[in-house]
């Protein structure tokens, strides 16, 4: 660089090696978070393979800048060494492209109408100050998620809490008629996605009508015989993660189950008018809640 | 504890899916830097303004990025020479007119039958918005000039030329390949460091509102449906190609919300803002901020009215 390197050289030094090994870091947590598929948590699957090129990534160009580092502070050397001599031309341009691409953490602009005559240093036409305190907050920002890995959080999906916020407005269907309600026979197994869009096709709606079917999710409580069953969906992150819901009414009292419990219900699909609205929800008349353990998929569709 | 767990699971969440698409943007930037010639950009690009910020507002359909890459993208081809009004519109409508985010608008609305309004309209709103406030920079551009830009997006002085050639010859491979990382990082660090930061506010903002508080407020008052749209999209930073599924399963709102929600959101949220302040200064940040947010709202509204005027509902098909 076009300026004094005497006693400023050890803290770009220093302030390059920090951020070759922040960034090494986190390539590396990168990496590792996604052999040892702590993803699933965070993200939806086509989202893994991504993260695991970025870590690559990442490192790849580390060591590249590890290298040309060295090489830097090899020729810094050469170059202190013949710093009385006249600063020709060559010397100029060598320090352009250094200027290009060696000021990080500092704003300025790459300047090259500035002097290279060793002597003019003017740092305000670079903007840039040597100031390790603001490096250091911003690697410090960058060591944050490094951080969390070491302490291995997140470790879970969504506390039952969350779960119950998402589904705080749940509007009761009020009461369901079960005379000839279907209560044995082979019950098909449906998807959530495929029950709520059905609701909106009056064909498929009644293609589905009646049928005696089965599914599984967590409960959420709506009434004393009613409560809603849930799993979530998660499109791209955790952030985004909506719950797909189908309401179960049953006949006998919910008292023994808790909510956020995983269950498996068999009974009768209907599509049913929400009241003070013209749409419909699926909704299974229940004939058999039982409570399971959570199944290996887990949360997620 | 439990929020705290729920808190650091949302900004993980965050943090994760665009970090791979923040170290894509980084190594194209230095792969630009070291090889865009200066001067290819102004020879290609038209020299009238509106071709060339159609041009740009149309570049995401053969450059596809995700929108926090494409800040970091933007950076250096702004150094390079690109203009600045042909910058934002690219930069604006990249994230909503590329083959990935019309397709998965497209898949999110389609079991609901209105797949294709949604796609058209916020193409339509996409395109309308970024070319206007390309237009409205420009303007902005010709009275403040290159102060409108954080140093490191100053575009070089052209006269140059000759050098950039001498060194060229005289580079090697790991030359190259040096130069390329020492760039990459440079922008890797500047950005991830928004990008953390921005990640924390929207998990925070998470934690007091919920998608479905939005839904209901928004049913208790219709009049603010899109302005309470826009916000949660603001709040939210969700990626372009996963918001369409999140607009999706707010069934109860209006086109015209949903819309807001989609055609802001890739242009302007915490994160983007955040990442905004390492390219532009904040006369610029405020210029595109306000243009943004108030052609939305007014596009949308625009949207709303024609849909009430014709007698659309503006919903998922009901009972048929």
């Amino acid at each position: 660089m076009a300026h004094d390197h005497d006693h400023q050289g050890s803290e770009y030094y220093i302030e390059q090696l920090f951020t070759i090994l922040v960034c090494g870091a986190l390539g590396v947590v990168a990496i590792r978070m996604y052999q040892t598929d702590k993803l699933s948590l965070v993200l939806a699957p086509p989202f893994h393979v991504p993260v695991l090129i970025g870590g690559i990534a990442i490192l790849a160009l580390v060591a590249l800048r590890a290298i040309a580092l060295w090489r830097e502070s090899g020729r810094e050397m050469a170059h202190h060494h013949d710093h009385a001599h006249d600063h020709s031309h060559d010397h100029a341009h060598d320090h352009d492209h250094d200027h290009g691409h060696e000021d990080h953490s500092h704003d300025h602009s790459h300047d090259h109408a500035h002097s290279h005559g060793h002597k003019d240093h003017s740092h305000e036409d670079h903007g840039h100050s040597h100031d390790l305190s603001w490096t250091f907050v911003r690697l410090l920002i960058l060591i944050f998620p490094v951080a969390l890995y070491m302490l291995g959080v997140p470790n879970a999906g969504y506390s039952s809490d969350h779960l119950k916020k998402l589904l705080a407005n749940e509007v009761t269907i009020g009461t369901v008629d079960f005379s000839n309600v279907k209560t044995s026979g082979a019950a098909t197994e449906v998807r959530f996605n495929d029950l709520n869009d059905a609701a909106y096709d009056p064909a498929k709606r009644e293609s589905f009508q009646g049928t005696f079917v089965e599914l599984t999710g967590r409960m959420h409580k709506v009434g004393d015989k009613e409560f809603t069953l849930f799993k979530l969906k998660m499109t791209c992150c955790a952030a985004d993660t909506v719950p797909l819901k189908v309401r179960i009414v049953t006949q006998q009292s919910l008292n023994s189950f808790k909510d956020s419990e995983w269950v498996h219900v068999k009974g009768q699909l209907e599509f049913l008018e929400v009241p003070g609205t013209s749409r419909y929800i699926p909704v299974i008349k229940a004939t058999q809640v039982e409570g399971i353990t959570a199944p290996p998929g887990g949360d997620y569709e | 504890m439990k929020e705290i767990l729920d808190f650091i699971l949302t900004f993980s969440s965050i943090l994760w899916e665009a970090l791979p698409f923040i170290i894509l943007g980084a190594i194209i930037a230095g792969i630009l830097e070291e090889f865009l010639p200066q001067s290819l950009i102004t020879r290609i690009l038209p020299k009238q303004v509106l071709p060339a910020v159609v041009i740009g507002a149309l570049l995401g359909l053969i450059f596809p990025m995700c929108e926090c890459g494409i800040v970091v993208v933007m950076r250096r081809l702004l150094r390079k020479g690109l203009p600045l009004s042909c910058c934002i519109a690219y930069m604006l409508a990249g994230p909503i007119i590329n083959l990935v985010v019309i397709f998965s608008t497209y898949v999110a609305f389609k079991s609901h039958g209105i797949a294709d309004q949604m796609v058209a309209l916020r193409v339509g709103l996409g395109f309308i918005v970024a070319v206007t406030t390309a237009l409205v920079v420009h303007v902005q551009y010709r009275k403040y000039g290159n102060a409108l830009l954080t140093p490191l997006a100053v575009p070089k002085d052209v006269d140059h030329g000759p050098d950039e050639h001498e060194d060229k010859k005289r580079k090697s491979l790991l030359d190259r390949l040096g130069n390329i990382s020492s760039t990459a990082i440079h922008d890797f660090v500047d950005i991830a460091v928004f990008l953390i930061l921005g990640a924390v506010l929207a998990a925070l903002a998470k934690t007091q509102i919920t998608p479905d508080d939005v839904e209901r407020f928004s049913a208790e008052q219709p009049f603010l449906a899109i302005p309470a749209m826009m916000g949660l999209a603001f709040l939210m930073c969700l990626c372009s190609e996963a918001d369409a599924f999140v607009a999706a399963s707010f069934t109860s709102m209006h086109v015209s919300a949903k819309l807001a929600f989609l055609v802001l959101g890739p242009m302007l949220d915490i994160k983007l803002l955040l990442m905004y302040t390492s390219v532009f200064r904040p006369r610029l940040i405020l210029t595109i901020t306000t243009t943004v947010t108030i052609s939305v709202l007014l596009l949308c509204l625009g949207v709303h009215l024609l849909y009430q005027g014709n007698g659309w509902s503006g919903l998922p098909p009901l009972v048929r």
